[in-house]
Protein backbone atom coordinates (compact mmCIF):
# COMPACT_ATOMS: atom_id res chain seq x y z
CA UNK A 1 0.00 0.00 0.00
CA UNK A 2 1.32 3.53 -1.03
CA UNK A 3 0.76 5.98 -3.41
CA UNK A 4 -1.69 5.56 -6.45
CA UNK A 5 1.34 6.80 -8.58
CA UNK A 6 3.63 3.30 -9.63
CA UNK A 7 6.96 3.81 -9.20
CA UNK A 8 9.22 1.63 -11.63
CA UNK A 9 12.54 0.23 -10.74
CA UNK A 10 15.62 1.37 -11.87
CA UNK A 11 13.81 4.68 -13.90
CA UNK A 12 15.84 6.46 -16.29
CA UNK A 13 14.73 9.80 -16.48
CA UNK A 14 14.44 11.83 -19.76
CA UNK A 15 12.74 15.42 -19.57
CA UNK A 16 10.54 16.98 -21.79
CA UNK A 17 9.46 20.51 -22.27
CA UNK A 18 10.83 23.31 -24.42
CA UNK A 19 14.33 23.54 -24.26
CA UNK A 20 14.32 20.45 -22.74
CA UNK A 21 15.73 17.03 -23.67
CA UNK A 22 13.08 15.56 -25.65
CA UNK A 23 9.99 18.41 -27.28
CA UNK A 24 8.16 15.99 -29.00
CA UNK A 25 6.34 12.58 -27.25
CA UNK A 26 6.68 10.71 -30.54
CA UNK A 27 10.64 11.07 -30.01
CA UNK A 28 10.95 9.57 -26.59
CA UNK A 29 8.51 6.96 -27.16
CA UNK A 30 10.51 5.30 -30.36
CA UNK A 31 13.90 5.99 -28.20
CA UNK A 32 12.60 3.93 -25.25
CA UNK A 33 10.38 0.74 -26.89
CA UNK A 34 12.86 -1.76 -26.23
CA UNK A 35 13.01 -4.78 -23.74
CA UNK A 36 13.13 -3.48 -20.73
CA UNK A 37 12.97 -6.39 -18.47
CA UNK A 38 15.75 -7.37 -20.20
CA UNK A 39 17.44 -3.93 -19.83
CA UNK A 40 16.57 -3.96 -16.11
CA UNK A 41 15.60 -0.48 -16.50
CA UNK A 42 12.74 1.64 -16.53
CA UNK A 43 11.93 4.58 -19.02
CA UNK A 44 10.64 7.61 -17.26
CA UNK A 45 9.57 11.12 -19.40
CA UNK A 46 9.38 13.60 -16.58
CA UNK A 47 7.44 16.94 -18.21
CA UNK A 48 7.99 20.57 -17.68
CA UNK A 49 5.19 22.74 -17.41
CA UNK A 50 7.30 25.37 -20.08
CA UNK A 51 4.22 26.14 -22.14
CA UNK A 52 0.86 26.48 -21.65
CA UNK A 53 0.12 24.25 -23.84
CA UNK A 54 2.15 21.64 -25.74
CA UNK A 55 -0.18 20.54 -29.04
CA UNK A 56 1.03 16.79 -28.73
CA UNK A 57 -0.06 13.24 -28.64
CA UNK A 58 1.62 9.80 -27.98
CA UNK A 59 0.44 5.78 -28.44
CA UNK A 60 2.72 4.06 -26.43
CA UNK A 61 3.59 0.98 -28.12
CA UNK A 62 5.15 -2.08 -27.43
CA UNK A 63 7.86 -1.91 -25.12
CA UNK A 64 8.45 -5.33 -23.35
CA UNK A 65 7.77 -4.80 -19.43
CA UNK A 66 7.11 -6.63 -16.37
CA UNK A 67 5.40 -4.96 -12.98
CA UNK A 68 9.27 -3.89 -11.88
CA UNK A 69 10.26 -2.40 -15.55
CA UNK A 70 8.09 -0.24 -17.45
CA UNK A 71 7.27 3.19 -18.87
CA UNK A 72 5.58 6.42 -16.99
CA UNK A 73 4.77 10.45 -18.54
CA UNK A 74 4.73 12.53 -15.40
CA UNK A 75 5.49 16.05 -14.73
CA UNK A 76 8.89 16.77 -12.79
CA UNK A 77 8.42 17.28 -9.54
CA UNK A 78 6.54 20.81 -8.95
CA UNK A 79 5.53 20.98 -12.11
CA UNK A 80 1.99 18.66 -11.95
CA UNK A 81 -1.78 20.24 -11.78
CA UNK A 82 -3.44 21.55 -8.47
CA UNK A 83 -6.21 19.12 -8.79
CA UNK A 84 -7.61 20.96 -11.85
CA UNK A 85 -7.42 21.35 -15.21
CA UNK A 86 -5.91 25.05 -14.87
CA UNK A 87 -2.74 24.17 -14.04
CA UNK A 88 0.56 21.82 -14.73
CA UNK A 89 1.41 19.88 -17.42
CA UNK A 90 -1.27 19.79 -20.67
CA UNK A 91 -1.44 18.38 -23.83
CA UNK A 92 -3.88 19.61 -26.28
CA UNK A 93 -3.93 18.03 -29.37
CA UNK A 94 -5.90 18.76 -32.34
CA UNK A 95 -4.46 15.66 -34.69
CA UNK A 96 -7.09 13.30 -35.50
CA UNK A 97 -5.73 10.09 -32.87
CA UNK A 98 -6.18 9.44 -29.25
CA UNK A 99 -3.89 11.79 -27.55
CA UNK A 100 -2.61 9.21 -25.44
CA UNK A 101 -2.82 6.01 -25.86
CA UNK A 102 -1.32 2.84 -23.59
CA UNK A 103 -0.67 0.09 -25.90
CA UNK A 104 1.46 -2.11 -23.89
CA UNK A 105 1.17 -3.64 -20.49
CA UNK A 106 2.06 -1.68 -17.12
CA UNK A 107 2.68 1.59 -18.45
CA UNK A 108 1.20 4.54 -16.44
CA UNK A 109 0.42 8.19 -17.27
CA UNK A 110 0.46 10.37 -14.25
CA UNK A 111 -0.89 13.32 -13.25
CA UNK A 112 -1.11 14.75 -16.69
CA UNK A 113 -3.89 16.77 -18.40
CA UNK A 114 -4.99 16.58 -21.88
CA UNK A 115 -7.98 17.33 -24.32
CA UNK A 116 -8.61 16.90 -27.89
CA UNK A 117 -9.28 19.33 -30.40
CA UNK A 118 -10.21 17.88 -33.73
CA UNK A 119 -12.41 17.71 -36.76
CA UNK A 120 -13.23 14.10 -37.65
CA UNK A 121 -15.72 11.63 -38.52
CA UNK A 122 -13.74 9.17 -35.99
CA UNK A 123 -14.41 8.89 -32.54
CA UNK A 124 -11.27 9.22 -30.41
CA UNK A 125 -10.50 9.07 -26.89
CA UNK A 126 -8.03 11.74 -24.58
CA UNK A 127 -6.70 8.83 -22.80
CA UNK A 128 -7.29 5.01 -23.57
CA UNK A 129 -5.69 2.33 -22.13
CA UNK A 130 -5.43 -0.79 -23.99
CA UNK A 131 -3.20 -3.24 -22.45
CA UNK A 132 -3.25 -5.36 -19.03
CA UNK A 133 -2.82 -3.18 -15.66
CA UNK A 134 -1.62 0.01 -17.83
CA UNK A 135 -3.51 2.94 -15.76
CA UNK A 136 -4.27 6.18 -15.97
CA UNK A 137 -3.70 7.96 -12.41
CA UNK A 138 -4.37 11.61 -11.28
CA UNK A 139 -4.97 12.56 -15.12
CA UNK A 140 -7.42 15.13 -16.30
CA UNK A 141 -9.61 14.62 -19.57
CA UNK A 142 -11.27 18.43 -20.24
CA UNK A 143 -12.92 19.96 -22.93
CA UNK A 144 -12.73 17.54 -25.42
CA UNK A 145 -14.34 18.46 -29.13
CA UNK A 146 -14.92 16.80 -32.16
CA UNK A 147 -16.35 19.31 -34.95
CA UNK A 148 -16.99 16.76 -37.39
CA UNK A 149 -19.03 13.54 -37.00
CA UNK A 150 -17.23 11.59 -34.61
CA UNK A 151 -16.87 12.48 -30.68
CA UNK A 152 -14.54 12.79 -27.87
CA UNK A 153 -14.67 10.28 -25.14
CA UNK A 154 -12.71 11.68 -22.07
CA UNK A 155 -11.09 8.47 -20.30
CA UNK A 156 -11.27 5.08 -21.97
CA UNK A 157 -10.54 2.07 -20.70
CA UNK A 158 -11.19 -1.28 -23.16
CA UNK A 159 -8.53 -4.19 -22.04
CA UNK A 160 -9.24 -7.74 -23.76
CA UNK A 161 -10.17 -10.34 -20.90
CA UNK A 162 -8.23 -11.71 -18.86
CA UNK A 163 -6.43 -7.64 -19.39
CA UNK A 164 -7.19 -5.23 -16.38
CA UNK A 165 -6.35 -1.35 -16.98
CA UNK A 166 -6.79 0.88 -14.57
CA UNK A 167 -8.18 4.67 -13.95
CA UNK A 168 -7.40 6.04 -9.98
CA UNK A 169 -7.85 9.69 -8.81
CA UNK A 170 -9.14 10.88 -12.23
CA UNK A 171 -11.19 13.52 -13.22
CA UNK A 172 -13.14 14.14 -16.88
CA UNK A 173 -14.74 17.24 -17.29
CA UNK A 174 -16.88 18.91 -19.67
CA UNK A 175 -15.96 16.42 -22.82
CA UNK A 176 -18.43 15.84 -25.60
CA UNK A 177 -20.10 11.94 -25.24
CA UNK A 178 -18.91 10.27 -21.80
CA UNK A 179 -16.04 10.87 -19.25
CA UNK A 180 -15.36 7.78 -18.65
CA UNK A 181 -16.18 4.21 -20.50
CA UNK A 182 -15.12 0.45 -20.23
CA UNK A 183 -15.55 -1.75 -23.43
CA UNK A 184 -13.66 -4.58 -24.58
CA UNK A 185 -14.06 -7.72 -22.80
CA UNK A 186 -11.39 -7.23 -19.76
CA UNK A 187 -11.79 -5.80 -16.81
CA UNK A 188 -12.07 -1.97 -15.96
CA UNK A 189 -11.35 -0.39 -12.84
CA UNK A 190 -12.37 3.17 -12.23
CA UNK A 191 -11.40 4.43 -8.39
CA UNK A 192 -11.58 7.50 -6.96
CA UNK A 193 -12.50 8.94 -10.17
CA UNK A 194 -14.73 12.24 -10.91
CA UNK A 195 -16.72 13.36 -13.90
CA UNK A 196 -18.54 16.14 -14.27
CA UNK A 197 -20.35 17.92 -16.95
CA UNK A 198 -19.10 15.81 -19.87
CA UNK A 199 -22.56 15.72 -22.05
CA UNK A 200 -23.37 12.34 -22.68
CA UNK A 201 -22.80 9.79 -19.78
CA UNK A 202 -20.46 10.03 -16.45
CA UNK A 203 -19.42 6.82 -16.75
CA UNK A 204 -20.19 4.27 -19.54
CA UNK A 205 -20.25 0.89 -20.30
CA UNK A 206 -21.16 -1.78 -23.42
CA UNK A 207 -18.45 -3.88 -22.76
CA UNK A 208 -16.55 -6.07 -20.70
CA UNK A 209 -16.78 -5.60 -16.35
CA UNK A 210 -16.67 -2.13 -15.10
CA UNK A 211 -15.82 -1.78 -11.44
CA UNK A 212 -16.15 1.87 -9.85
CA UNK A 213 -15.34 2.38 -6.34
CA UNK A 214 -15.65 5.85 -4.82
CA UNK A 215 -16.21 7.21 -8.29
CA UNK A 216 -18.67 10.55 -8.18
CA UNK A 217 -20.56 11.71 -11.10
CA UNK A 218 -22.46 14.57 -11.64
CA UNK A 219 -24.09 17.23 -14.11
CA UNK A 220 -25.04 14.44 -16.62
CA UNK A 221 -27.55 13.05 -19.14
CA UNK A 222 -26.97 9.82 -17.23
CA UNK A 223 -24.44 10.12 -14.51
CA UNK A 224 -24.27 6.19 -15.04
CA UNK A 225 -25.39 4.00 -18.06
CA UNK A 226 -24.29 0.39 -18.36
CA UNK A 227 -23.98 -2.57 -16.16
CA UNK A 228 -21.67 -1.51 -13.40
CA UNK A 229 -20.49 -3.14 -10.03
CA UNK A 230 -20.23 -0.11 -7.95
CA UNK A 231 -18.86 0.49 -4.00
CA UNK A 232 -19.71 3.51 -2.64
CA UNK A 233 -19.86 5.60 -5.22
CA UNK A 234 -22.40 8.51 -6.27
CA UNK A 235 -26.40 7.78 -7.36
CA UNK A 236 -27.83 8.81 -10.42
CA UNK A 237 -28.68 12.69 -10.29
CA UNK A 238 -25.70 13.51 -7.57
CA UNK A 239 -25.56 17.44 -6.86
CA UNK A 240 -21.70 17.59 -4.94
CA UNK A 241 -21.26 20.51 -3.25
CA UNK A 242 -17.80 21.75 -5.33
CA UNK A 243 -15.29 24.29 -4.25
CA UNK A 244 -15.70 26.41 -7.26
CA UNK A 245 -17.64 24.23 -10.49
CA UNK A 246 -17.09 27.32 -12.18
CA UNK A 247 -13.75 27.43 -12.16
CA UNK A 248 -13.30 24.33 -13.50
CA UNK A 249 -12.50 23.49 -9.31
CA UNK A 250 -14.16 20.32 -8.17
CA UNK A 251 -12.86 19.62 -4.87
CA UNK A 252 -15.73 18.69 -2.41
CA UNK A 253 -16.30 21.83 -0.73
CA UNK A 254 -16.18 22.38 3.13
CA UNK A 255 -20.23 22.47 3.59
CA UNK A 256 -20.54 18.88 1.47
CA UNK A 257 -22.55 16.44 4.15
CA UNK A 258 -23.29 13.41 1.28
CA UNK A 259 -19.91 12.46 -0.13
CA UNK A 260 -17.30 13.69 2.54
CA UNK A 261 -16.30 10.55 4.69
CA UNK A 262 -18.90 8.52 2.63
CA UNK A 263 -16.34 6.49 0.32
CA UNK A 264 -14.55 3.18 0.74
CA UNK A 265 -10.78 2.81 2.71
CA UNK A 266 -8.80 1.31 -0.76
CA UNK A 267 -5.37 1.16 1.12
CA UNK A 268 -5.25 -2.85 0.81
CA UNK A 269 -7.67 -3.28 -1.93
CA UNK A 270 -6.98 -6.45 -3.82
CA UNK A 271 -6.52 -4.95 -7.20
CA UNK A 272 -5.53 -1.39 -6.29
CA UNK A 273 -4.02 -0.80 -3.54
CA UNK A 274 -3.22 3.03 -2.90
CA UNK A 275 -3.72 5.55 0.01
CA UNK A 276 -3.17 9.02 -1.46
CA UNK A 277 -5.84 11.59 -3.78
CA UNK A 278 -5.73 13.62 -7.12
CA UNK A 279 -3.20 16.47 -5.29
CA UNK A 280 -0.75 13.99 -3.53
CA UNK A 281 -2.12 14.15 -0.34
CA UNK A 282 -2.31 10.79 1.69
CA UNK A 283 -5.46 9.84 3.16
CA UNK A 284 -6.14 9.31 6.51
CA UNK A 285 -9.36 8.77 8.41
CA UNK A 286 -12.14 8.00 6.54
CA UNK A 287 -12.35 8.12 2.59
CA UNK A 288 -14.79 10.65 0.87
CA UNK A 289 -16.30 9.87 -2.69
CA UNK A 290 -14.55 11.28 -5.58
CA UNK A 291 -11.01 12.21 -6.76
CA UNK A 292 -10.58 14.30 -3.58
CA UNK A 293 -9.90 13.86 -0.31
CA UNK A 294 -11.35 16.84 1.49
CA UNK A 295 -9.19 18.39 3.88
CA UNK A 296 -10.31 19.99 7.11
CA UNK A 297 -8.54 22.75 8.45
CA UNK A 298 -7.55 21.86 11.67
CA UNK A 299 -5.66 24.29 13.42
CA UNK A 300 -3.99 23.23 17.01
CA UNK A 301 -3.93 25.77 19.45
CA UNK A 302 -0.29 26.62 18.85
CA UNK A 303 -1.20 27.82 15.96
CA UNK A 304 -4.50 29.10 17.04
CA UNK A 305 -1.91 31.87 19.32
CA UNK A 306 0.91 32.14 16.46
CA UNK A 307 -1.80 34.17 14.81
CA UNK A 308 -3.30 36.39 17.09
CA UNK A 309 -2.46 39.72 17.65
CA UNK A 310 0.12 40.48 20.33
CA UNK A 311 -2.99 42.25 22.18
CA UNK A 312 -5.27 39.52 22.21
CA UNK A 313 -2.61 37.07 23.46
CA UNK A 314 -1.70 39.41 26.50
CA UNK A 315 -5.59 39.88 27.32
CA UNK A 316 -6.60 35.94 26.72
CA UNK A 317 -3.31 35.35 29.28
CA UNK A 318 -4.47 37.39 31.59
CA UNK A 319 -7.91 35.75 31.64
CA UNK A 320 -6.28 32.49 31.96
CA UNK A 321 -4.36 34.15 35.19
CA UNK A 322 -7.44 35.32 36.74
CA UNK A 323 -9.86 32.61 36.25
CA UNK A 324 -6.90 29.72 37.40
CA UNK A 325 -5.15 32.81 40.27
CA UNK A 326 -1.71 31.85 39.16
CA UNK A 327 -0.47 35.30 38.73
CA UNK A 328 3.10 34.12 37.79
CA UNK A 329 3.31 35.62 34.58
CA UNK A 330 3.02 39.39 36.70
CA UNK A 331 6.18 37.72 38.96
CA UNK A 332 8.52 37.59 35.97
CA UNK A 333 8.39 33.93 35.24
CA UNK A 334 6.38 34.94 31.67
CA UNK A 335 5.18 31.92 29.49
CA UNK A 336 5.88 30.56 26.40
CA UNK A 337 4.32 30.15 23.09
CA UNK A 338 4.35 26.84 21.63
CA UNK B 1 4.14 23.32 -45.76
CA UNK B 2 8.12 23.41 -44.72
CA UNK B 3 8.40 20.95 -41.93
CA UNK B 4 10.96 20.02 -39.63
CA UNK B 5 11.22 16.01 -39.30
CA UNK B 6 13.41 13.75 -37.33
CA UNK B 7 14.78 10.88 -39.09
CA UNK B 8 15.65 7.33 -37.51
CA UNK B 9 19.01 7.22 -37.96
CA UNK B 10 19.81 3.16 -37.58
CA UNK B 11 18.17 0.34 -37.83
CA UNK B 12 16.67 -0.65 -34.26
CA UNK B 13 16.38 -4.49 -33.77
CA UNK B 14 12.69 -5.96 -33.10
CA UNK B 15 12.38 -7.44 -29.84
CA UNK B 16 11.56 -11.25 -29.31
CA UNK B 17 7.63 -9.78 -28.56
CA UNK B 18 7.28 -9.07 -31.96
CA UNK B 19 7.33 -5.60 -31.68
CA UNK B 20 8.86 -3.61 -34.85
CA UNK B 21 11.16 -0.89 -33.70
CA UNK B 22 12.36 1.59 -35.69
CA UNK B 23 14.16 1.54 -38.91
CA UNK B 24 16.85 3.84 -40.33
CA UNK B 25 15.25 6.72 -42.23
CA UNK B 26 12.01 6.20 -40.55
CA UNK B 27 10.02 9.28 -40.12
CA UNK B 28 9.33 9.82 -36.52
CA UNK B 29 8.20 13.23 -35.69
CA UNK B 30 7.20 16.44 -38.01
CA UNK B 31 6.98 19.29 -36.57
CA UNK B 32 7.00 23.36 -37.89
CA UNK B 33 9.95 24.40 -40.01
CA UNK B 34 11.30 26.84 -37.19
CA UNK B 35 10.45 23.98 -34.42
CA UNK B 36 13.28 23.84 -31.77
CA UNK B 37 14.22 20.23 -31.41
CA UNK B 38 15.13 19.02 -27.72
CA UNK B 39 19.02 17.74 -26.88
CA UNK B 40 18.28 14.42 -26.66
CA UNK B 41 16.49 14.13 -29.87
CA UNK B 42 19.53 16.03 -31.86
CA UNK B 43 21.70 13.30 -30.30
CA UNK B 44 19.34 10.19 -31.79
CA UNK B 45 17.63 11.52 -35.13
CA UNK B 46 18.50 13.11 -38.50
CA UNK B 47 16.96 17.08 -38.34
CA UNK B 48 15.76 17.11 -41.96
CA UNK B 49 13.40 20.26 -43.62
CA UNK B 50 11.42 19.69 -46.52
CA UNK B 51 8.76 21.56 -48.81
CA UNK B 52 5.32 18.74 -48.53
CA UNK B 53 3.79 21.13 -50.90
CA UNK B 54 0.76 23.39 -50.64
CA UNK B 55 -1.52 20.45 -50.65
CA UNK B 56 0.10 19.96 -46.80
CA UNK B 57 -1.47 23.13 -44.83
CA UNK B 58 -1.43 22.48 -41.34
CA UNK B 59 0.83 20.42 -38.86
CA UNK B 60 -1.88 18.23 -37.79
CA UNK B 61 -2.06 16.94 -41.42
CA UNK B 62 1.68 16.86 -41.86
CA UNK B 63 1.62 14.62 -38.59
CA UNK B 64 0.07 12.05 -40.50
CA UNK B 65 3.49 10.78 -41.97
CA UNK B 66 4.23 9.73 -38.58
CA UNK B 67 1.64 6.84 -38.91
CA UNK B 68 2.61 3.36 -37.77
CA UNK B 69 2.90 0.88 -40.65
CA UNK B 70 -0.78 -1.72 -40.43
CA UNK B 71 -1.25 -4.81 -41.41
CA UNK B 72 -3.95 -3.24 -43.29
CA UNK B 73 -2.40 -0.51 -44.62
CA UNK B 74 -4.17 2.59 -43.75
CA UNK B 75 -3.45 5.71 -44.78
CA UNK B 76 -4.16 6.84 -40.74
CA UNK B 77 -4.84 5.90 -37.39
CA UNK B 78 -8.51 3.86 -37.84
CA UNK B 79 -10.73 4.15 -34.61
CA UNK B 80 -9.82 0.39 -33.61
CA UNK B 81 -6.25 0.12 -34.13
CA UNK B 82 -4.98 -2.83 -36.69
CA UNK B 83 -1.66 -4.97 -36.32
CA UNK B 84 1.08 -3.08 -36.99
CA UNK B 85 3.79 -4.40 -38.55
CA UNK B 86 6.16 -1.34 -38.69
CA UNK B 87 7.29 1.78 -36.29
CA UNK B 88 6.25 3.88 -39.37
CA UNK B 89 5.12 3.83 -42.82
CA UNK B 90 7.18 6.53 -44.50
CA UNK B 91 10.68 7.25 -44.71
CA UNK B 92 13.34 9.07 -46.07
CA UNK B 93 15.23 6.75 -47.29
CA UNK B 94 19.23 7.79 -46.36
CA UNK B 95 21.29 6.95 -49.39
CA UNK B 96 18.94 9.01 -51.40
CA UNK B 97 18.90 11.85 -48.72
CA UNK B 98 22.57 11.79 -48.75
CA UNK B 99 22.16 12.08 -52.73
CA UNK B 100 19.97 15.06 -52.25
CA UNK B 101 22.38 16.85 -49.73
CA UNK B 102 25.94 15.72 -51.90
CA UNK B 103 24.29 18.18 -55.05
CA UNK B 104 23.90 21.11 -52.41
CA UNK B 105 27.87 20.09 -51.58
CA UNK B 106 26.36 19.12 -47.97
CA UNK B 107 27.88 15.64 -46.43
CA UNK B 108 25.46 13.68 -43.90
CA UNK B 109 28.34 11.73 -41.14
CA UNK B 110 25.66 9.97 -39.34
CA UNK B 111 27.91 9.14 -36.55
CA UNK B 112 28.74 12.78 -35.45
CA UNK B 113 25.19 13.26 -35.51
CA UNK B 114 24.71 10.62 -32.80
CA UNK B 115 28.21 11.58 -30.96
CA UNK B 116 27.54 13.50 -27.68
CA UNK B 117 29.86 15.99 -27.97
CA UNK B 118 29.28 17.13 -31.61
CA UNK B 119 26.29 19.16 -31.57
CA UNK B 120 26.05 18.47 -35.35
CA UNK B 121 22.99 18.66 -37.89
CA UNK B 122 23.76 18.73 -41.28
CA UNK B 123 20.66 19.78 -42.93
CA UNK B 124 18.53 21.66 -39.82
CA UNK B 125 19.51 25.05 -41.93
CA UNK B 126 18.56 24.31 -45.27
CA UNK B 127 15.25 23.15 -46.75
CA UNK B 128 14.89 20.55 -50.08
CA UNK B 129 12.03 22.04 -52.07
CA UNK B 130 8.78 19.86 -52.19
CA UNK B 131 10.27 18.15 -55.89
CA UNK B 132 13.28 16.75 -53.98
CA UNK B 133 10.06 16.21 -51.03
CA UNK B 134 8.38 14.06 -53.55
CA UNK B 135 11.53 12.21 -54.82
CA UNK B 136 12.55 11.42 -50.82
CA UNK B 137 9.38 10.27 -49.63
CA UNK B 138 8.95 6.77 -49.34
CA UNK B 139 6.04 4.73 -49.04
CA UNK B 140 7.17 0.99 -47.21
CA UNK B 141 3.12 0.01 -47.76
CA UNK B 142 3.30 0.63 -51.68
CA UNK B 143 6.95 0.18 -51.89
CA UNK B 144 7.88 3.11 -53.52
CA UNK B 145 8.68 6.84 -53.42
CA UNK B 146 5.58 9.50 -53.27
CA UNK B 147 3.76 10.70 -56.60
CA UNK B 148 1.69 13.79 -56.56
CA UNK B 149 -1.62 12.27 -55.35
CA UNK B 150 -0.02 10.55 -52.70
CA UNK B 151 -0.59 14.21 -50.37
CA UNK B 152 -4.09 14.67 -51.11
CA UNK B 153 -4.69 11.22 -50.13
CA UNK B 154 -2.78 11.56 -47.15
CA UNK B 155 -4.75 15.06 -46.34
CA UNK B 156 -8.35 13.01 -47.02
CA UNK B 157 -7.06 10.25 -44.89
Amino acid sequence: MGSSRKTATNENISTYGTGKAYTVLATWEAATDIDLVTATQSEVLECYDTDASFNNYVALAGATTNASYFRIIRPASGQGHDGTPNNGVTFISTTDADCVIISESNSQIQDIIASLNINSVNNRYIFRAINNLAGFIGCIAFNGVNAGTGVVTGILLNAASPDKAFAVNCLSHNNEVRGFWATATGTHYFYNCTAVGNAGNGFGQTNGTAIAKNCLSSGHTNDWNGTWTKTTCSAEDAAPTYVNAAGDDFHLAAGDTTWIDAGTDLSADADYAFNDDIDKTTISGTWDIGFDKFARRIMTISKVIKNMPLGLILMAGLGYKLITRDFSLFRGQGFKRS
Amino acid sequence: MIVSMAIAIRDEADLASGHKRKKAGDIIAVMPADWVWGTAERKQYLIVIVDLGATISDIATARKLEIPQFLTGERWYPEHKPEVIGKRRYKIPLAALKSKAALKGIIIDLNKVADPDDNYQPLEKDSFSKEDGLDLLFDKVLNRKFNKTDMDEIKGS
